[in-house]
């Protein structure tokens, strides 16, 4: 099994009194893709947002790659790529024009050309991002967290507010990236992604982790445990029956 | 420096290609410099409306007031008034002076005619009525000396020089020129920077290696531009539209504005830095703007405060500015001759970019 390339230890944020991240400890194995889900105010995001340095750690360590995020804000920004969930871009600036600033920043070599044919935004390099559709804003925002080939790509609710055929788009785009090495840290309020997407999940609700493994293993766990779903379950739902009526195809 | 450069370019792509932009920080101040250029264009030439009311019959009278008609500087009213009319006028501000030529004026008395001409003006404005009676004394020396053909010894010629020329407009140019830099600090980036905090853009530029001093330097560079382009379309307007001849030389007018500019910018990072939203910082922005203008001599002239205010306005960070553009402009200054005014530009400098640096927040 491939080593750990994300370490957290006891890792805990509180505001005033509230503690909304409570000694959290979980390990992302190189190459994976791991889940965080959890209700709406469980602590996902300001769990994330402490090892994107985005947040002040109060209590415990997180290390990326060996970095300690605490200590070395820069080198950690330096190896990760961040898809925020409010996906922010400049106004009146083109996609390339973006990218190719980025680029600056991090000092890469990218070929923003070709970041832009991986997301399928080819035909928009010189369009402004107000004028982008939800589907292709979110996919250009992963671009944007790929400029500097990144070891860790952090993914906040990455499909919310999306249609079906768009979100079905953005898995498979996350699986290639995943499949060329990219260790993929998410977070989403969509099981059905989890369980397609995740290797692992990790399920927090109040600031603690209440579960963690594979969904099969989880799944399993939950059926030994005697749980049986109270209706039969049926060989097609809602969904299947909107894309078999819609079609897989893009409409953005 | 690759970076803060290309950082500054797109920056400046987003101002020029943003048209609400464009017209509150280029088509705002160069419009207000062609209405108050156009109103006060001609008023460097005086002239006054003066009725003249002849109620003598003698026919020296009437060649008299004929010959006021000729004055340049009495702009006389088409209708004859009598002098009670004229008086009623006068309230009403339809007129600045009266003349009046009373009954048996030019009564002639030892062969020359006599008599005593009457001025009338408003108590309020002794200027108007000191020019118009100085006008009047001149025109009765030129008749009695023509009339007695006694040429008195002692006499004083008028002859206007053309003397540094300082014309209303000049004074506008400075002010307008002041306010479109302090426009682009404090409407240009303050607002911009809160703006890109709500679209989230800074948060998503925190979590790469972007140094906040790259986006600090690189946000003014680009606005220093804008700043530059402005006061470069107010000085060509003024040039070859409304004649402004630049007095001092080009360095010291460059070198002048772009310190103006750097304070400026300074306000701009200082309130968009710290502000949370724009609201704020458009809050913030009108009342450093506002202040400004209302005791740096922009609504009404510094002259006319009183002397304790006059000391304490001299030293708002817009007062230096358009008193030293002024100076360049119209007296020709150097650099060193406007001294103080860029000692307090340096210090007021110092202290904003200090508070915006240590007050900038990323959200």
């Amino acid at each position: 099994m491939q080593k750990d390339i994300v370490v957290i230890k006891d890792l805990t944020k509180k505001y005033g009194h509230k503690t909304t991240v409570s000694q959290v400890s979980f390990s992302v194995k190189k190459g994976e893709v791991f889940g965080i889900l959890g209700p709406n105010g469980a602590g996902k995001t300001t769990t994330l947002e402490m090892i994107e340095t985005l947040r002040k750690i109060d209590g415990g360590s997180a290390t990326v790659d060996g970095i300690d995020v605490a200590q070395q804000e820069r080198s950690i920004r330096q190896i990760i790529g961040v898809q925020p969930q409010a996906s922010g871009f400049y106004d009146r600036v083109s996609l390339k024009e973006q990218l190719e600033l980025l680029a600056s920043i991090y000092g890469s070599d990218v070929d923003v050309n070709k970041l832009l044919a991986d997301v399928d935004l080819t035909e928009k390099a010189t369009v402004y991002p107000e004028k982008l559709s939800g589907g292709q804003r979110q996919r250009f925002s992963i671009a944007t967290a790929l400029v500097n080939k990144p070891k860790v790509l952090f993914l906040d609710e990455p499909t919310t507010g999306l249609d079906p055929q768009a979100r079905r788009n953005l898995w498979d785009l996350i699986q290639t990236i995943n499949k060329r090495g990219i260790t993929i840290i998410m977070t989403t309020h969509y099981m059905e992604e989890a369980q397609l997407l995740c290797d692992r999940v990790a399920i927090m609700d109040a600031g603690k982790i209440i579960a963690l493994d594979s969904p099969d293993v989880l799944i399993k766990e939950l059926l030994h445990s005697g749980f049986k779903k109270q209706k039969e379950v049926q060989q097609a739902d809602l969904e299947d029956v909107f894309i078999n009526l819609t079609g897989k195809a893009l409409r953005d | 420096m690759k970076t803060t450069l290309l950082f500054a370019k797109t920056q400046l792509k987003r101002v020029f290609r943003d048209p609400v932009t464009l017209i509150v920080l280029f088509a705002i101040p160069m419009m207000l410099l062609i209405l108050f250029g156009a109103f006060t264009r001609g008023t460097d030439n005086i002239s006054l409306r003066v009725a003249v009311i002849n109620n003598s019959s003698e026919q020296f009278s009437k060649t008299f007031s004929e010959q006021l008609k000729k004055v340049d500087v009495f702009k006389q009213p088409d209708k004859t008034m009598t002098v009670s009319e004229a008086k009623q006028a006068m309230r009403n501000d339809e007129i600045d002076g009266i003349v009046e030529l009373p009954v048996n004026f030019g009564k002639p008395q030892n062969g020359a005619p006599t008599g005593k001409a009457i001025v009338y003006f408003d108590q309020t404005d002794m200027t108007t009525g000191d020019i118009v009676a100085s006008v009047m004394n001149s025109v009765v020396d030129e008749t009695n000396k023509q009339v007695t053909g006694v040429v008195l010894p002692l006499s004083v010629e008028k002859q206007s020089i053309a003397g540094s020329g300082a014309r209303i407009f000049d004074g506008l140019f400075a002010m307008f020129t002041g306010m479109a830099i302090m426009m682009v600090g404090v409407f240009g980036v303050a607002s911009v920077i809160p703006s890109d905090k709500k679209t989230g853009i800074l948060r998503r530029l925190r979590v790469t290696p972007l140094k906040s001093s790259q986006l600090m330097i690189g946000t003014m560079l680009a606005y220093a531009v804008v700043s530059i382009v402005a006061v470069a379309l107010m000085t060509l307007l003024a040039v070859f539209a409304f004649g402004l001849q630049v007095k001092g030389d080009w360095v010291s007018f460059g070198v002048f504005t772009l310190l103006a500019t750097v304070l400026m910018l300074g306000f701009g990072l200082a309130i968009g830095g710290w502000a949370k939203n724009s609201t704020q910082a458009d809050i913030y922005g009108q009342i450093v703007f506002i202040i400004s203008l209302a005791f740096s001599g922009l609504w009404f002239p510094r002259s006319l405060m009183p002397v304790w205010l006059q000391d304490i306005t001299a030293y708002l960070p817009l007062t230096p500015i358009v008193s030293g553009i002024q100076s360049i402009v119209t007296e020709g200054a150097s650099l060193l001759q406007v001294g103080p005014e860029i000692l307090i530009i340096v210090v007021w400098s110092i202290v904003v970019f200090a508070v915006g640096i240590k007050t900038f927040q990323w959200e």
